[in-house]
This record gives structure tokens, sequence and C-alpha cells, in this order.
């Protein structure tokens, strides 16, 4: 998909671990987890304001794109 | 689905599989009883057991596309509640063993899984398969009563009475719905990966 998730970088940037962030975003970490594996079909803009509030960013930051064409 | 529902699913799913347990022995067991105990050839067979004080009663009745066929059956001295019935049996016992089955799934909590709609597929098909063996029944028995030269007077009959209407529609109709709860599977899978 185009759309690429930056969370895992994002947690790195943070030096935030993925539990800590599930807690304080309230959502299971399994679901965080695939959210970050890039598995998930949706976010909500809950989710995505929870988390920027959480980590201080902007959802630009979390969700990039990158063309699939390859020319 | 909110926790309430699915425990109120489960209890009246377990009443319900009970329920289908019941009918279906009674219902099955009823017609083996009636139809191998009985010296008398018609079409309606009582049974009565005792035991003490208490008399258990069981009926088999044929109706629906059958009865002329088994009539004639037993015109010549063949038991027609047997030979045409065992097919209608047959469906019943299908019908209450899927109905069972989707039941046990729901006691467990399982709504949208494709165990469930396997089930209420086949419900949709053995009803559908129903007014299929409603058609073509008839005219298999006395092909091969005459071809085994058991009756040579016996004749060949396609009938369709509004049980195998009612059959044919509700088989449709499950399968559809089968169809709608394969498109539910398909959204609760895909709202599970909504974060």
């Amino acid at each position: 998909m185009a759309i690429i998730i930056e969370l895992d970088v994002m947690l790195a940037k943070r030096k935030m671990k993925l539990n800590d962030l599930a807690a304080a975003v309230n959502i299971t970490p399994q679901n965080l987890s695939v959210l970050k594996s890039g598995r998930a079909k949706a976010i909500r803009f809950s989710t995505l304001d929870a988390i920027c509030q959480c980590l201080q960013c902007v959802p630009g930051d979390i969700l990039t794109y990158a063309n699939d064409d390859t020319e | 689905m909110p926790k309430n529902s699915i425990l109120q699913i489960q209890k009246i799913s377990r009443v319900i599989r009970l329920l289908i347990l019941l009918v279906a022995v009674i219902h099955i067991g009823s017609f083996f009883l009636a139809a191998f105990n009985t010296e008398e050839k018609s079409l309606s067979h009582q049974v009565e057991l005792k035991q003490g004080d208490t008399t258990y009663s069981a009926m088999a009745e044929m109706t629906g596309t059958g009865v002329d066929l088994a009539m004639k059956l037993n015109n010549e001295g063949l038991n027609g509640l047997i030979i045409v019935g065992i097919a209608d049996i047959l469906m019943y016992g299908f019908i209450y063993f899927f109905i069972y089955q989707l039941f046990s799934l729901y006691q467990q909590g399982q709504i949208f899984t494709l165990a469930n709609i396997s089930c209420i597929k086949n419900i949709g098909r053995t009803l559908f398969a129903w007014f299929l063996v409603s058609l073509t029944y008839p005219i298999l028995v006395v092909l091969i009563i005459r071809f085994i030269e058991l009756s040579d007077t016996l004749p060949l009959m396609l009938s369709v009475t509004s049980d195998d209407l009612i059959h044919l529609l509700s088989g449709l109709v499950i399968l559809v719905i089968s169809w709608i709860m394969s498109e539910a599977m398909r959204l609760q899978e895909e709202q599970e990966l909504v974060i």
C-alpha cells in the first residue's frame, strides 16, 4: 500500500515503548501492533488525535505517502 | 456486539438446542416407531406404549406430494408410509442436524464465523434439495418398483404442492441470508482492523 505507517520511527524518536503508548491512548497493545505493522485497514480520527497528542507530533509524522509506481 | 446480547444469544440458544433435540427425537422416532410397528397399511399410523399408568403415543401421518403415491403403494400391498415417507424424514433429519449445529455454535458465542455461515448455507441447500427430491423421488420410486417388477400398475406422477413451494422459497431465502452473513463476517473482519 502507498500509505506507510511511521509509528515505530516516532516511538524511537520519543524513546517510548509500544505498551506505554497503548496505555496512554487507551487502546490494546495488539491493536497498536496491528497499526504499527501496517495491517490496519483504517485509523479513527480519535485514535490519531490521541497518538499525536501523546507523541507531540502531527498526523504527517505517523502517516506518509510513497508512490507505488516504479518508473 | 454488546456482551449482553451475546449472553442472551447463548442463553436462548441452549434452550433452542434442547428443544430441537426433543422435537427431532419425537418426530423421527415416532415415524420409525409407527412405521415399523403396525400391521395396518394406512397413511396415518399410531402406536401406543403403556408403562404402568402412563401411556406414550406416537403418530406418523403422511402429508404433501407423496400422499397419492403412498396410497397407491398401500393398495399394492407395500408400506407406502415407509417408502415415500423416508425421503421426507431424511430431509427433516438433515434440517434438525444443521439447526442443532448452528445453535451449538451460537451457544459457544460464535456469531459471525465461517462454521455458522456454512450451517446456514447447508440448511438452505437442504430445503432447496427437498424441493427437487419431492419432484423426482416419487418418479424414481415408481421406476424402481416397475424395474424390480413389484407392480406394473403404478402411474408415473409429477406433482408440486404448496409445501414444496414453501421449501423452495425458504431454501432460497435462507441461501440469501447466508450470503448476507458472509458479507457481515467480512465487515466484522474489516472492523477488527480499524484502529
